[in-house]
């Protein structure tokens, strides 16, 4: 019966791309690194004295 | 050659990501509806041989679910680190179809998978035949949704900038969706997904006559993939000319760029089959062309001229020079809460995008001399030999599939498709649609460039105020991820095909998903 083995890789493998995505999520793109803009901050982005 | 600053790596970074995830759609896309097409004959018929081919497929077919899923949602992380400016700047639109296509397309989709795989002894033939088809109907709704926000971001309709949020906001939600780019994307990607579909069920159909193996759901797998993959490869083919006549009408550039084609052709346009661009001299060198073809596929005529690079270069710097007022505006009152602009200027400001390509050369525009204005004019054209070596590559595959998915349907017609000069050419073929499918993001995606959304906010302007530091760092994480999970899902799909399909359906109390047991080499 290969009903069992394939259920259990694929639930590892999600296992494995979950903690994956979550662990990404934490140390790259988290609530601390994501930038809040503001309108008066786009205007100043736009009328900069330096290229960004 | 490259420079690895923040707009680079960031570029970089998303162009992998949605590079990678496209691995896997254009495989639900596809074998989702042949499951549903095979499933229906199962019904239709009772034969339990096309139950054991759609439980097979389906096997492989939740592998690429399973690896796939989520793989997109990295790109929506990025949104909000690398791409702060533009997810402020676009996300009154952007937000929208893309809340939608999580919150219904692929909800409906994920919930329907599972009752697909858990449902074969819980359901009716006909309750489960009604699940296959929501499963398809779910995965081509995802794509739609996905599609409209792309299709913004390459003919931005239904929009507004608003000086007092310094943001693009909706005025017309059905504009957006019935986006003549997103119409003729979505039909265009969906059926590229088909093939795919298509390419991978004959192959491996291929694989097992080849091999003796399973001969029985083999034939007959190959002759619904040879007449749905034909179907598809002329849809695509055909629906790819309408997605350059939309291009040709909003993104005149991305089509010179394509064509490498440097002064306007005068009608009828003619078409270049092959050729080598070369940017030094702006000639394209050797050329092959065909007559007539371009003017029909970019205009839909024989009497309109199609504008070359150097045409469209000159009207940029027009533009450039009169959003330069706008932009003066802009930059002194825009995010102020009473910000409005003055009617002499709305002209101005639908070209301030194009001013705003002269930052990339000098902070103070407004005192940009002619040669920077050129030299900004001049950054719109995207990269020519890539645009057109990847369109041309990716049409001679269209017709290449057209061409073996018409030599599949003749000979299984036939039942003639045990030669094995036809079964190992498909089985090789495997890989191509997915060729296909990557160049063709290369072309609508590289060849928008210098614009993130076309003619209104250039790339570089779009990145966040961070460290290119950081985004390599998230870069190298993300090649470890994607690298081990590709090989994961190789490593499955591989071995579940190996095994083979069930040749004998066998009564299954736990209604537990149905996996294909080791059969043995012979026929039935």
């Amino acid at each position: 019966m290969g009903t069992r083995p394939l259920g259990r890789e694929i639930a590892i493998a999600l296992g494995f791309k979950l903690l994956a995505l979550i662990a990404l999520y934490v140390v790259f793109f988290g609530p601390a690194h994501r930038i809040k803009v503001t309108p008066a901050q786009m205007a100043e982005a736009l009328s900069a004295t330096a290229p960004r | 050659m490259f420079e690895f600053d923040v707009v680079t790596l960031s570029r970089l970074q998303f162009a992998l990501t949605a590079m990678y995830h496209f691995l896997f759609v254009p495989l639900t896309l596809g074998l989702a509806l042949l499951l549903a097409i095979m499933e229906s004959v199962y019904v239709m018929t009772g034969r339990t041989v096309w139950r054991e081919a759609t439980q097979f497929w389906g096997t492989l077919f939740g592998i690429n679910f399973a690896m796939g899923v989520a793989t997109g949602v990295t790109m929506e992380f990025q949104f909000g680190t690398n791409w702060a400016y533009y997810s402020h700047y676009v996300g009154d639109i952007f937000g929208a179809p893309l809340a939608i296509e999580g919150l219904m397309a692929f909800f409906l989709e994920a919930t329907f998978v599972g009752l697909f795989f858990f449902g074969w002894k819980r359901l009716s033939k006909v309750q489960h035949l009604v699940v296959t088809w929501l499963v398809a109907l779910g995965a081509n709704f995802s794509a739609l949704w996905i599609l409209v926000a792309n299709a913004w971001m390459q003919n931005p309709v239904g929009a507004a900038f608003n000086p007092q949020t310094m943001r693009m906001e909706l005025t017309s939600f059905t504009e957006v969706l019935f986006n003549p780019v997103a119409q003729s994307k979505f039909v265009h990607t969906v059926s590229a997904g088909y093939v795919t579909g298509a390419m991978f069920v004959m192959s491996i159909a291929a694989y097992f006559i080849l091999n003796r193996r399973h001969i029985d759901i083999a034939r007959r797998s190959l002759t619904v993939a040879a007449s749905f993959g034909l179907a598809s490869a002329l849809s695509v083919v055909v629906l790819g000319d309408e997605s350059g006549y939309t291009a040709g009408e909003n993104q005149k550039m991305k089509i010179a760029a394509i064509e490498a084609m440097w002064e306007t052709e005068p009608p009828p346009a003619s078409f270049t089959v092959f050729g080598f661009p070369d940017l030094k001299s702006e000639t394209t060198k050797d050329e092959i062309r065909i007559p007539y073809l371009l003017g029909l596929i970019a205009t839909r005529s024989l009497d309109k001229p199609v504008e070359g690079v150097k045409a469209l270069v000159e009207r940029a710097e027009t533009r450039i020079r009169n959003g330069m007022a706008g932009y003066q505006w802009l930059a002194k009152e825009g995010g102020h809460p009473n910000a409005a602009v003055p009617p002499e200027l709305e002209s101005s400001m639908r070209d301030v995008g194009h001013s705003l390509l002269v930052k990339r050369i000098r902070p103070d525009i407004e005192n940009a001399t002619d040669a920077q204005i050129h030299e900004a004019a001049m950054s719109t054209i995207p990269d020519v030999p890539v645009l057109f070596w990847s369109f041309r590559i990716m049409v001679a595959l269209g017709f290449y599939f057209i061409a073996l998915f018409g030599v599949a349907f003749y000979l299984s017609s036939r039942r003639r498709c045990g030669k094995p000069w036809f079964l190992r050419m498909t089985m090789y073929s495997l890989p191509l649609p997915w060729v296909a499918a990557e160049l063709g993001w290369i072309v609508a995606e590289y060849g928008r460039q210098p614009w993130i959304i076309d003619a209104t906010m250039p790339t570089f302007l779009g990145v966040s105020n961070i460290p290119a530091s950081n985004v390599a760092a998230s870069l190298a994480a993300f090649v470890l991820f994607y690298s081990a999970l590709a090989i994961i899902d190789v490593g499955l799909i591989v071995k579940y095909v190996r095994i083979g399909p069930r040749e004998e359906a066998k009564p299954q109390g736990s209604g537990a998903p149905v996996i294909p047991a080791p059969a043995p080499a012979q026929t039935r």
